[in-house]
């Protein structure tokens, strides 16, 4: 058997020496570059038991792919750590210098070919007593990825063979012998036996899919999914490798991982791939987040079904968010994507996500809203103005700017502070100074930023918001009307604020809000509905689905709009005390707390019957969990007008969604008990002849 | 000696002859270029700065000489501002600083230079398949106006190139160009930033030079802009915008948006390269600046070491 080959000395510069605890013992890690073999094993080496009654299958600290030209936002994460005990892994031509690095610091620094067993030596003893030694290709990211999360969670070396696999495997063997390990696993293409009878070692070999399967039954009843895409991990035009610093999130959700994409991903769709694992009885899964650009997960596409209803001759082609049924069928899944311009950025994002780390941390509190910046959207302004004073009955601090108030200067000041950024309006770039609004160039606080206008999402705005701070953007794929976008902001806060919805189920309900409303709007005859479908099926979430509230609320100074299912019977209480009279422009809204907002309005009169101005028409929405007695098409009745309520239901979540027109109330603006029977089935309908 | 070191020596009049650290070309790196082509100017650059009380910083770029052109004489009247000459990424910048600056000074930069025409071979250069060399990263990452990594980017390159790759095409270089050249409408007043350039589908000249340095840098390709000035045109029209891309250890000039393949006009100054703005600035309440250029037959060349 080979004997493992002595580190050279000179490659590796110890600024001092730790004891090997059976991972890099550190509270920040710092890889340079995005190469699989200095990344992955690094993951593996970092990696500690849970804590007792965690979901993770594994714990690590921060571990921070970084390269030239990220310093500024990697020294920005640095401070915010302000780390202790560093280990930095990289190639010894690094400089030093390139980053201010508090504390102590570990330095690892070998060629590629040799930093993996570097990695390894520094990180485990034989009194760590791994079970095994991992061995990988790294030109075959699928098994390197799924090689590293299981290394992870056995807490066990990891090497990625950058030369010949054999060669690695030889050396995974001389050091599974000096730990006392019992056999050496290779995920990717080997031949078990001929690697058996070689080294004298146990061997075994698993394939990609094999490393899938193990991984998903150390957390068999897990409700969160993962889907990565390898495919992104290699190849021509720069692909921005994203799935190679997954890990981290994976391990600390303890999800089930899942490939989709071409090449590993067998050209799946995370759809195709749910309901795959789901059937195979895995599952279900509640929380579905897409590591990956919409490059590497494609997204579905649809013609715009406003345009194709008016026959415009060649409507245009949008993008339709994963999981979201064009359609209109309720949404069921929290989702959210992590997406990054590359690795480096979606490293440090995964890392803020993973260890909490929030906007208070970084002196950034309260809610900044900004609406209405080109004077054009009197009506979205309108409901956004209540939206802030929902957060402001809960608690949070609010600060609102419309119109001409939101300059450049405002902008570049404000947004650094605040934990929550509600933009509604022209999708004007607030970063990259595009247009007319500026950028702020440094680097910003952890915080939520909903960009509520057209296409939010296909622009620069949310890779570069991530790249500089933000753990969560909200926003669209589509045209959106004011109205829509701000009834559907203002639904997600509700949905936050009276719920403590994460950020996916928040997305989840004010998506079903939207649908509701596009369903009572058929019950009231609009024929405009497709505009509020569009709106519906429009926004994306890229952050965690599980990220809490972004901002501290309390429980609301007024109370909100609630409901009750007892039996069949379905209660839902209006309180009498609304918000502040919302007014712009010509329009004007009074909403309850927890109340709801679209464009639907009335005109307002004076003595003389002339229009004097536009009231918005007050909607209730409320969500309740239906037992399965009610069956998969629950029914709704009410002593109240058909037009004044419709609903939606979820088979999947068991969840039935409401929404009630005002015109139900005694008079517009009365505190009511509105009451609803919930039967299984239509009742039969009385024959004539008694 | 550099400029900060003359001008805290007090020189009067602050005229000064520089010795050139400058990137030398070796004999068979000569661009190709008739000595009868060659031009002398005398140029002078005015910038107006005024201050508000901040502590005012601004970046002046300083033309290097190289293979193509010589500085042969420069002189810079910083009235008051301390200066410092530094080098950095290939760039000789001149930083002029001034602490609480207040009121309006004119910054006078003036030089002469002798240029010539150039023509390169342009090499095939394919798509890189792998991660490239970290010596060529300075080169290759995005940044600020050069978005290679944007999925929006990447999207357009791909859906381009696929069908081109598929039928046995290999140069990058050709497929960027083309896809700069037939996939965007150029307009005057379209788009300068990449991004926008692609959501729109129109671009701007400047807008076109971006573009075709993003999908050089997005298939792996070292490239960057080059700000210049066209010693030729008319006071208003003479910024310049082009790119450099390196073919092996030598960079060539190209631009899509004058159809300018592997060459450049003797007319053609180049001051700075890189994803920077011309003149970097902080501090400072406002800029404007002007260019003169007249001929200087009888300018004297300095020798370097």
């Amino acid at each position: 058997m080979r004997r493992l080959r002595a580190l050279p000395l000179s490659f590796l510069v110890w600024a001092w020496t730790l004891p090997a605890f059976g991972a890099l013992d550190a509270d920040l890690v710092l890889v340079h570059g995005h190469d699989p073999a200095r990344l992955l094993p690094a993951y593996a080496a970092a990696a500690k038991a849970p804590r007792k009654g965690s979901d993770s299958t594994a714990r690590l600290p921060p571990v921070i792919a970084w390269s030239e030209g990220e310093e500024k936002w990697t020294q920005a994460m640095i401070d915010r750590l302000a780390p202790r005990k560093t280990v930095w892994i990289a190639p010894p031509d690094v400089p030093h210098d390139l980053l201010r690095i508090p504390g102590k610091v570990q330095r690892i620094t070998a060629p590629d070919e040799q930093i993996g067993e570097a990695i390894a030596e520094a990180a485990f003893s034989p009194s760590d007593s791994p079970s095994s030694v991992w061995v990988a290709d790294e030109r075959d990211p699928a098994s390197a990825i799924v090689a590293s999360a299981l290394a992870a969670t056995e807490r066990a070396p990891l090497l990625i063979a950058t030369g010949t696999l054999s060669e690695t495997v030889h050396a995974a063997a001389t050091f599974a012998e000096r730990l006392g390990a019992d056999e050496v696993v290779v995920v990717g293409k080997a031949d078990q036996g001929r690697l058996a009878s070689q080294l004298g070692t146990k061997v075994r070999v698993l394939s990609h899919k094999d490393g899938l399967r193990a991984l998903r039954s150390k957390v068999r009843g897990t409700k969160r999914l993962v889907a990565v895409a390898p495919a992104d991990a290699r190849g021509p035009f720069s692909p921005p490798k994203l799935s190679l610093v997954s890990i981290p999130y994976v391990l600390a959700k303890g999800a089930a991982l899942a490939y989709v994409g071409e090449g590993p991903g067998e050209g799946k769709t995370p759809e195709e791939v749910v309901r795959a694992l789901e059937a195979e009885g895995e599952g279900p899964f509640d929380y579905v987040t897409l590591i990956g650009d919409w490059l590497a997960i494609p997204m579905g596409e649809m013609k715009d079904i406003d345009q194709v209803a008016r026959g415009v001759e060649n409507p245009r082609e949008h993008k339709v968010p994963p999981f979201v049924d064009p359609s209109g069928a309720p949404a069921d899944r929290a989702v959210g994507r992590l997406a990054a311009l590359d690795a480096f950025d979606l490293s440090r994002w995964i890392a803020r996500i993973v260890h909490g780390i929030e906007g208070s941390q970084a002196g950034a509190d309260g809610v900044l809203v900004l609406a209405n910046a080109h004077d054009k959207f009197i009506l979205g302004e309108t409901i956004s103005r209540t939206t802030s004073a929902e957060l402001a009955n809960a608690g949070a601090k609010v600060r609102s700017f419309y119109r001409d108030e939101i300059t450049k200067e405002l902008i570049e000041k404000e947004i650094p502070k605040h934990a929550l950024i509600l933009w509604e309006g022209h999708p004007t770039d607030l970063t990259l100074g595009d247009d007319a609004l500026p950028a702020p160039s440094r680097p910003l606080p952890p915080a939520t930023v909903f960009l509520q206008g057209c296409y939010t999402l296909d622009r620069s705005d949310p890779f570069v918001l991530i790249e500089r701070g933000a753990n969560a953007v909200l926003g669209t794929y589509m045209a959106v009307y004011s109205s829509s976008g701000s009834a559907f902001a203002r639904a997600y806060v509700n949905a936050q604020v009276h719920a403590r919805a994460t950020a996916g189920e928040a997305l989840t309900s004010a998506r079903n809000y939207l649908l509701a409303v596009v369903e009572l709007k058929k019950r009231r005859g609009f024929t405009d509905w497709r505009k509020t479908l569009r709106a519906a099926l429009s926004f994306d979430l890229w952050g965690d689905p599980e990220a809490p509230p972004p901002v501290p609320v309390r429980a609301p100074k007024k109370p909100p709009v609630t409901a009750k299912l007892q039996g069949n019977r379905l209660a839902v209480r209006i309180p009498r005390s609304a918000l502040p009279l919302s007014e712009a422009g010509a329009y004007q809204a009074s909403v309850r707390p927890g109340g709801a907002l679209a464009g639907l309005y009335n005109f307002i009169e004076d003595e003389a019957g002339e229009v004097v101005g536009r009231r918005l028409s007050e909607l209730f929405f409320v969500e309740v969990d239906l037992p399965e007695s009610f069956g998969d098409a629950p029914v709704i009745q009410a002593p109240y007008p058909d037009e004044t309520y419709a609903w939606i239901f979820s088979p999947r979540t068991r969840k039935l969604s409401l929404l009630i027109h005002e015109e139900a109330l005694p008079r517009p603006g009365a505190g009511a008990n509105l009451q609803f029977t919930v039967s299984a089935s239509p009742p039969p309908v009385p024959s004539s002849d008694g | 000696m550099n400029l900060a070191r003359l001008t805290l020596l007090g020189i009067p009049a602050l005229l000064l002859v520089l010795v050139l650290d400058v990137e030398t070309a070796s004999p068979e790196d000569l661009p190709q270029g008739a000595p009868s082509d060659e031009i002398v100017r005398k140029v002078r650059l005015s910038v107006r700065v005024e201050g508000d009380g901040r502590d005012a910083y601004l970046e002046l770029p300083l033309p290097v000489s190289d293979e193509r052109q010589t500085i042969v004489e420069e002189s810079l009247q910083p009235r008051g501002f301390r200066v410092e000459e530094v080098e950095k990424d290939g760039n000789r910048l001149a930083i002029l600083t001034h602490p609480a600056f207040e009121g309006k000074k004119r910054i006078t930069y003036e030089f002469t230079v002798r240029l010539r025409p150039a023509t390169f071979e342009v090499p095939e250069i394919p798509v890189a398949a792998d991660d490239p060399p970290r010596k060529d990263w300075l080169w290759l990452r995005p940044t600020r106006q050069l978005q290679s990594a944007s999925p929006l980017i990447r999207e357009k390159l791909i859906e381009y190139a696929r069908p081109r790759l598929a039928e046995g095409e290999t140069d990058a270089l050709r497929i960027c160009w083309d896809l700069v050249e037939t996939g965007y409408r150029r307009k005057a007043d379209g788009s300068r930033t990449v991004l926008k350039a692609t959501r729109t589908g129109h671009a701007s000249p400047k807008g076109m030079e971006r573009l075709f340095a993003t999908f050089l840098r997005t298939s792996g390709i070292p490239s960057r802009p080059v700000h210049g000035v066209d010693l030729g045109l008319s006071r208003k029209k003479r910024s310049l915008f082009w790119v450099e891309v390196k073919a092996g250890e030598e960079w060539i000039p190209m631009s899509v948006s004058k159809g300018l393949w592997g060459e450049l006009p003797a007319r053609h100054l180049k001051l700075a390269h890189g994803d920077r703005p011309l003149f970097v600035r902080d501090g400072l309440a406002s800029l404007s600046f002007r260019w003169r250029v007249s001929d200087a037959d009888d300018a004297k060349e300095v020798i370097e070491p």
